[in-house]
């Protein structure tokens, strides 16, 4: 079965074959990339933003 | 024993990401605003077989499932001025760090390995944090003027005016005393190079010289004023 694209709630392009975190569509590459940033990288308060949508969700459930 | 229930969401789940739908219905228990229940321990041993097979779905409801426990550790951090959402979103990188490098070989529980990962997260950050409220960066703006225009700390920083100029005229400087200084007698310029040790040695005191020529403190005093009138004469000369 071929993979559907869907929107990265991350990087915000189409990919596919990613994964669903609670309402946050993550794509592959995002993922891995948020496993191998530290925090003290530029990039790291970026994905902290980002994945601030699955926080808010789980702040008022 | 997994439930044939839970199979069959697993599987559901597969299929409908595949599909890129995302079925909120499958572990949204209570609808969509309550929070994933953790997993029965059926269920984890099921999902944590899948894992190394790089199976997305085993390994989103693995993060899915252990979103409770970055709440609750969290809410623990509470007091360090950090909001509960960015701790939150903090430790999901934690979670997720977790789940993708958990290794089922090992004798540990997924929750004991994710609560020291979301923790060690946190913490990090927390370190970083606290390191960077020690740094001032230059273009920290310290005030804004009434058009907009900001005041950066690099504004305000420089060097002394003279920092370039002053090595080469205390050069300068020193030669023109060497120069005034070969028009002294030698007893006037044993008493100058005494004084303010112009010959490598320590300063001394006008007693010290007084003692060293045999002469009295206010002789050397007197001596002392009349010289330096006597230099700066010759400088002045010279300049």
């Amino acid at each position: 079965m071929k993979n559907r694209i869907d929107h990265c709630g991350v990087c915000h392009q189409e990919k596919e074959a990613g994964v669903y975190l609670y309402k946050l569509y993550i794509c592959p590459e995002c993922e891995k990339d948020i496993i191998q940033t530290a925090p003290e990288d530029e990039r790291y308060q970026y994905y902290v933003k980002q994945l601030k949508d699955i926080s808010s969700s789980v702040i008022h459930s | 024993m997994v439930s044939w229930k839970f199979k069959g969401k697993l599987w559901l789940y597969r299929v409908l990401l595949k599909l890129g739908i995302k079925p909120k219905e499958i572990y949204y228990i209570g609808g969509s605003e309550a929070l994933p229940p953790p997993l029965s321990r059926d269920e984890e041993k099921e999902l944590l077989e899948k894992l190394p097979k790089g199976d997305p779905a085993a390994r989103a409801v693995l993060i899915e499932r252990n979103l409770r426990l970055v709440v609750y550790i969290a809410r623990k951090f509470e007091n360090t001025g950090l909001n509960i959402e960015d701790l939150i979103s903090i430790g999901t990188i934690g979670l997720i760090k977790a789940v993708n490098t958990f290794d089922p070989e090992k004798k540990i529980k997924l929750a004991t390995y994710a609560s020291r990962c979301i923790e060690n997260e946190i913490l990090m950050h927390l370190r970083k944090s606290n390191k960077l409220k020690t740094e001032v960066s230059f273009d920290e703006p310290l005030n804004v003027d009434w058009d907009g225009n900001e005041l950066l700390l690099s504004d305000i920083l420089g060097t002394e005016e003279d920092l370039t100029t002053r090595g080469i005229e205390q050069q300068i400087d020193k030669k023109l005393l060497k120069a005034a200084l070969e028009q002294l007698n030698d007893r006037e310029k044993q008493i100058m190079e005494l004084r303010f040790g112009l010959i490598g040695k320590n300063e001394k005191t006008q007693k010290d010289v007084a003692d060293m020529l045999g002469i009295s403190q206010s002789y050397i005093s007197r001596l002392e004023k009349k010289i330096i009138r006597r230099l700066q004469k010759e400088f002045d000369k010279m300049v």
